[in-house]
């Protein structure tokens, strides 16, 4: 079997596992309030329409935030970890913030940026910072000293270190924090849509469930796991091309 | 005179504790290779940076070409058995890498780098990464980083310590050749005196810390044919067992010679 072909069968081993598990849970648990997977993916085909625009809407607005975030806090990350003092002067500060649930700031920030796409990147952006600062934070002092010095005696300047050493040395951290946020930051996007707004799939679930729809809420539920799987693969394509040492 | 190390003092601790190194004194001319050897912790890698530029002498100067040496230097080189090559490139872009740095346009480049790996017979390992070399083949890779540039100065910190005995020789072999046929000058820190014997012309012995020069030993026919197997050989190798052991015992006796 070739690498692709590989590939395919992992992904479609997984969905068997979890769609077989779902369905003896369904079948064990007997309540309308667990449809099996069968119901749910039925729904998805003869709702494929809307879900696929909600699907679409919660997607941008994730790789956005993930971008936004990776711009935002890749550089402040590095900053603290290659900076002593910086790190020691604002690590408090971030000791404090990073164990907030970000979520109490949907409040503010619908007050402040409206019902529509902004305050739902903002949210999920903030959440994906934090988690790039401190992933980034210590990938940076974990940085072999050895390699830092193999330039330093060459005279690179700082750029050079930047560019030939701490870049790819922190890469595998980058995606691994990209991998963490991008699982919190669903949950995240979730509860904003289903709070404020009339898109995505936040929105979708949770108006399924107002309506007693446990087949279309799980239906929702399915496409909202099939972003996280586009999500994950994106990294792993891009943590392959870019650090494949 | 092309380096001078002069009246060098050093200390990591600022608060006026014990110097690492006390009263350091000793010149190399060009094209001229000498071995450091000491006990554990002495400072002979401390010296190597400061000679290098990574790290300032409390007092005292390094003369390189009768200037102070301030920073990193485009023509020293720094072969050491704990750093070298990055992780994330392969043998041919670790190699290049100084001479992309030095500005060396792209076709000089390639030809440098190619020619450097000829010499120490690892080009058809130039598009492997570090983690699949072997330990000497990586120390072989580090070599021809150092040589490809055009060095007049290599510093080399315990270079084959973690290479099998056989793969020792070879790469001795191979920086006795390099130095001899790219004509730069050679510090060499090691503990293994037959070979500071085999690849240097003189051979500095340091005391325990505060570390000094306890001794020099004149090493100038070490190019000699069958010098590894003359008597002489054998009589400087304990000469300088002995002097070792002297090292390990005394703080400071002065300059012997």
């Amino acid at each position: 079997m070739n690498k692709a072909g590989w590939k395919i069968f992992c992904i479609f081993f997984s969905l068997v596992i979890v769609l077989g598990g779902w369905h003896l849970t369904s079948i064990i648990l007997n309540t309308p309030a667990l449809p099996s997977p069968i119901d749910a993916i039925y729904i998805t085909f003869t709702n494929f329409s809307t879900l696929a625009g909600d699907a679409w809407i919660s997607l941008y607005r994730m790789l956005i935030s993930l971008a936004l975030g990776t711009i935002i806090g890749y550089p402040i990350g590095v900053l603290l970890g290659t900076s002593q003092k910086l790190n020691d002067l604002l690590s408090p500060a971030f000791y404090m913030l990073y164990p907030l649930p970000k979520i109490v700031f949907l409040p503010l920030l619908l007050i402040l940026l409206g019902l529509g796409d902004v305050p739902k990147v903002a949210l999920v952006t903030i959440t994906v910072v934090f988690q790039v600062i401190v992933v980034m934070r210590d990938a940076c002092l974990k940085i072999d000293k050895s390699h830092k010095l193999a330039l330093q005696a060459i005279g690179a300047s700082k750029f050079q270190m930047f560019k030939y050493v701490v870049l790819p040395a922190t890469l595998p951290g980058l995606f691994s924090s990209l991998r963490i946020s991008s699982a919190i930051g669903i949950a995240v996007l979730f509860i904003s849509e289903s709070v404020a707004g009339s898109t995505g799939l936040g929105y979708f679930i949770m108006n399924s469930w107002a309506l007693v729809d446990y087949s279309r809420m799980f239906a929702g539920v399915f496409v909202l796991a099939i972003i996280g799987i586009v999500l994950f693969e994106i990294f792993d394509i891009l943590e392959k091309r870019l650090s494949n040492w | 005179m092309f380096l001078e190390v002069r009246d060098l003092n050093f200390s990591y601790d600022n608060s006026g504790s014990p110097h690492l190194l006390e009263g350091i004194n000793f010149s190399l001319e060009k094209h001229e290779a000498i071995s450091i050897i000491g006990p554990s912790g002495c400072g002979k890698s401390t010296l190597l940076k400061i000679i290098c530029g990574l790290l300032k002498a409390n007092s005292g100067a390094v003369l390189k070409e009768n200037k102070a040496i301030k920073g990193a230097d485009t023509q020293t080189s720094y072969v050491s058995s704990e750093f070298g090559l990055l992780p994330w490139y392969s043998v041919y872009k670790n190699v290049e890498l100084p001479l992309k740095l030095h500005g060396v346009d792209a076709t000089q480049r390639k030809e440098k780098v190619n020619l450097a790996l000829e010499k120490v017979e690892l080009k058809k390992y130039s598009k492997k990464f570090p983690k699949e070399l072997s330990m000497g083949q990586k120390q072989r890779a580090c070599i021809a980083k150092a040589i490809a540039v055009d060095t007049n100065l290599m510093l080399c910190d315990e270079p084959l310590c973690h290479v099998d005995d056989i793969n020792r020789i070879n790469l001795q072999d191979i920086f006795l050749e390099s130095q001899i046929a790219n004509k730069y000058a050679q510090i060499l820190i090691t503990h293994n005196i037959d070979e500071a014997l085999k690849l240097s012309s003189r051979v500095l012995v340091f005391s325990e810390k505060p570390s000094t020069i306890i001794y020099e030993l004149d090493n100038s026919n070490h190019l000699d044919k069958d010098y590894l197997f003359s008597q002489d050989f054998i009589i400087k190798r304990q000469l300088l067992q002995q002097k070792l052991k002297d090292a390990l015992a005394c703080n400071k006796e002065g300059l012997q010679k």
